[in-house]
């Protein structure tokens, strides 16, 4: 029989899973991965927010549309010499002088974009109470990695591609003509199913094994204070910590703790 | 590329000299813009070129020489060149290891620079990004012009086509008694602009941009 018992309705629990989205705060990651036929090099920040609880018995908690708030910094390399057409300047006659014909080799050029968007999840997290350190934790746990929402996201990332093109490759001589045709052919090869590829491969591991804690206890905490030379501080110990779902009228996190003192 | 400057040729520059005087011509191809010591001081390495005494009623021609890096040196190619007096020969590269070079030579009567230009020669670069280009002679003349390049962008191949046509129309401004004319021109981004150097004491076409605040 546990000395404490704890409940939370679906309300306190969104409201502890918004706490821990917080206490989460910011995490980042970079690497590499394919942007179409391209190999993008990418740093990622990512937060989480929002997201509605339903408590399903007996350990789980479903949380729908989390969302990933999510900064990249990428940078990509054309050869343009791949998308544009070989040009040659015309011989120009003129003084009695004649130029030669001179053909173009166009440079290869790096694309960097920067990109803040929102994308959500929605999934079972299933809840845990472990003894960490000296800490007894209620966490929930993400079951499997969900299927992730973009939204207008991949298209806005597309359209940030094509204006990184556009400002990256400025100072190429001769590029103006042809300015139209490589930022439509670039963008071809990436497609939607590029960016959103991508995308997949940045975010995944920060969702893969996502965990919040939503509750944190010290084992040993004073539930009286020193009040004197002969009146020292009690202390009590949690000796077990248990965390499920429970059915009820209304479906509760009930949170039920064994203490000594 | 697309730096303009004579003192420094890169691809989309040409410098063209006239040789009217018969004899040999040494001439050295070189990175930056001064050759130390000077050619006219100079009697061994380099390239020569024979300048021919014309045959009568011949028609003068235009000689090209290509210039390549290998290694740290900078190559002409021919290596040897035979012209009748009154040829003329046209300095120029394509390789985008050469960062920029000049060319200069001496005879014994006879002397140029593309560097410092003085008669009968031909600077010509092409423009290929667009804005507003002040030129001037570093040499402290108060020679200078303008350009403005116009951007292009295009969308079709027949708008390419057009502005490909374009380009075969060069731009040209004539340096001729200390002065330069016309003031200004306007031209499109790939378009080439001719320098012709009639007479001078020595004048360079720099971007005023590359030179000291002083000078500009």
């Amino acid at each position: 029989m546990p000395d404490i018992i704890a409940a939370a309705d679906t309300t306190a629990t969104t409201d502890l899973l918004h706490d821990a989205e917080s206490t989460l705060g910011t995490l980042s990651k970079s690497g590499g991965g394919s942007l179409g036929p391209f190999v993008a090099n990418y740093s990622a920040s990512v937060s989480f927010s929002g997201g509605t609880v339903n408590l399903l018995p007996p350990n789980v908690i479903q949380i729908a549309d989390i969302n990933i708030n999510y900064s990249l910094g990428l940078s990509f390399g054309i050869d343009l010499n791949d998308f544009l057409p070989s040009f040659c300047l015309p011989q120009i006659c003129f003084f009695g002088w004649c130029t030669p014909k001179i053909c173009i080799t166009w440079p290869t050029v790096t694309i960097p974009i920067s990109f803040s968007d929102t994308a959500t999840i929605t999934g079972d997290f299933t809840v845990t109470a472990l003894l960490s350190g000296a800490d007894w934790l209620v966490d929930v746990t993400i079951d499997s990695v969900p299927l992730i929402q973009f939204g207008a996201g991949t298209a806005a990332l597309l359209v940030a591609i094509g204006a990184a093109i556009t400002a990256a490759v400025g100072w190429v001589p001769f590029i103006g003509p042809f300015l139209a045709l490589l930022a439509d052919a670039v963008l071809a090869v990436i497609g939607i199913a590029g960016v959103t590829g991508l995308l997949g491969d940045i975010l995944t591991p920060f969702v893969s094994g996502l965990t919040f804690t939503v509750y944190n206890q010290p084992q040993l905490f004073p539930v009286l204070p020193n009040s004197g030379p002969n009146d020292p501080e009690v202390d009590v110990t949690i000796t077990a910590l248990g965390a499920v779902v429970q059915a009820s009228d209304k479906n509760e996190l009930v949170i039920s703790a064994s203490i000594a003192a | 590329m697309n730096t303009l400057d004579s003192r420094s040729l890169r691809t989309g520059d040409c410098f063209g000299q006239k040789f009217s005087v018969p004899g040999e011509v040494r001439y050295f191809v070189s990175a930056g813009g001064e050759l130390v010591p000077e050619a006219r001081q100079r009697s061994e390495g380099g390239y020569i070129l024979q300048v021919v005494k014309a045959a009568s009623g011949a028609k003068s021609k235009q000689h090209n020489v290509h210039v390549t890096r290998k290694g740290n040196t900078l190559e002409a190619s021919p290596a040897k060149l035979e012209i009748q007096a009154g040829d003329g020969v046209l300095w120029y590269t394509t390789d985008p290891a050469v960062t920029g070079f000049h060319v200069a030579g001496a005879g014994k009567e006879f002397h140029f620079s593309s560097a410092c230009i003085e008669t009968n020669a031909v600077y010509t670069h092409v423009f290929g990004v667009p804005g507003t280009y002040e030129w001037r002679d570093p040499h402290g003349t108060s020679i200078h012009g303008k350009v403005e390049v116009a951007n292009v962008i295009h969308r079709n191949s027949d708008e390419r086509s057009q502005w490909y046509e374009s380009l075969k129309q060069p731009a040209t401004f004539e340096i001729k008694g200390g002065k330069s004319s016309p003031a200004s021109v306007k031209i499109v981004v790939g378009q080439t602009v001719f320098w012709s150097i009639t007479d001078s004491k020595g004048v360079a076409i720099t971007d005023s941009q590359l030179l000291p605040a002083k000078a500009k």
